[in-house]
């Protein structure tokens, strides 16, 4: 795409076929099949992947299969064939991972407490004991979605903070013994996850 | 809290996963965009992208991107004279 230089001679072509000829000209197939994957929460088949993704049936198809092995990617077996979505718990797991490796204990911990303080600010404004219940209260286009979503979010957060958390409590080698062997003073001085090395800090 | 929108039915939780992809589009525009990044890792409500300019006088721009599992997206657009 050039810009044009006179008015008369303005670029008339589309910006949706412009901006996926860009990103087939910069991705393998591989790499938009995977970026439509890890975007699709609802099951599709191998041929509607493919087509979002620009590429083949049979290439969807090996490399869906392929990332299915990883864990990356769900399949469903269905009367009408396989179908596919992203594999939600190992998204999740990258979450995880970089807040418990970026996080100190006690900022997990106050996010926790902050968050567990705005839900049962909800149960109380709304009167219900969970957001299933408020969700079958409420008229599509009536106030109140706004609150769904954000609660929806807030337990998202919470299970994800959560699971951070626990980690610190995952030390199968004893490296907190070690740690402290290893010290001069005998102790750790800063208690933070390592969980993923520190050559891959997300910038999140 | 998340900013006012339109939202009139049950379109899922932020999607993160999502609004990853679209911060790696957006830093990948050299020379436009000063900083792209969630407001909050422990509880991020929106991709925050800033602009190193703004819109007529305005000395900067910020787009406030929400990118929801189901239905819609929303985003919000703030600009400052300084």
């Amino acid at each position: 795409m050039t810009a044009p230089d006179a008015p008369g001679d303005r670029w008339q072509g589309g910006v949706n076929e412009a901006a996926v000829d860009d990103w087939k000209a910069e991705t393998t197939t591989f790499e938009r099949v995977r970026q439509v994957i890890d975007v699709t929460t609802e099951p599709q088949a191998a041929s509607r992947i493919g087509e979002r993704a620009r590429v083949s049936d049979p290439t969807a198809r090996k490399h869906l299969s392929a990332l299915a092995e990883t864990g990356r990617v769900k399949t469903i077996a269905t009367d009408a064939g396989t179908r596919y979505m992203r594999a939600p718990q190992m998204l999740a797991m990258r979450r995880i991972a970089d807040i418990h490796r970026e996080h100190a204990k006690a900022e997990i911990r106050e996010a926790i407490r902050d968050l567990k303080a705005e839900l049962q600010e909800f149960r109380e404004r709304y009167d219900v004991d969970d957001v299933d219940e408020l969700t079958l209260d409420l008229e599509p286009g009536e106030d109140g979605w706004e609150d769904v979503a954000r609660w929806q979010q807030v337990e998202q957060n919470l299970d994800i903070a959560q699971a951070a958390l626990s980690l610190y409590d995952f030390d199968p080698d004893d490296s907190r013994s070690a740690a402290g062997r290893a010290s001069e003073t005998g102790s750790t001085v800063e208690e933070r996850g390592a969980l993923g090395g520190d050559s891959t800090h997300s910038t999140a | 809290m998340a900013p006012e929108t339109d939202v009139e039915g049950n379109v899922g939780p932020l999607d993160d996963v999502a609004l990853e992809q679209i911060r790696e589009v957006f830093r990948s525009v050299d020379g436009l965009v000063e900083d792209a990044g969630f407001d909050s890792p422990l509880d991020p409500t929106a991709l925050e992208i800033r602009f190193a300019d703004g819109i007529g006088d305005a000395d900067w721009c910020r787009f406030d991107v929400r990118w929801v599992q189901r239905g819609i997206t929303a985003s919000t657009t703030r600009t400052s004279e300084e």
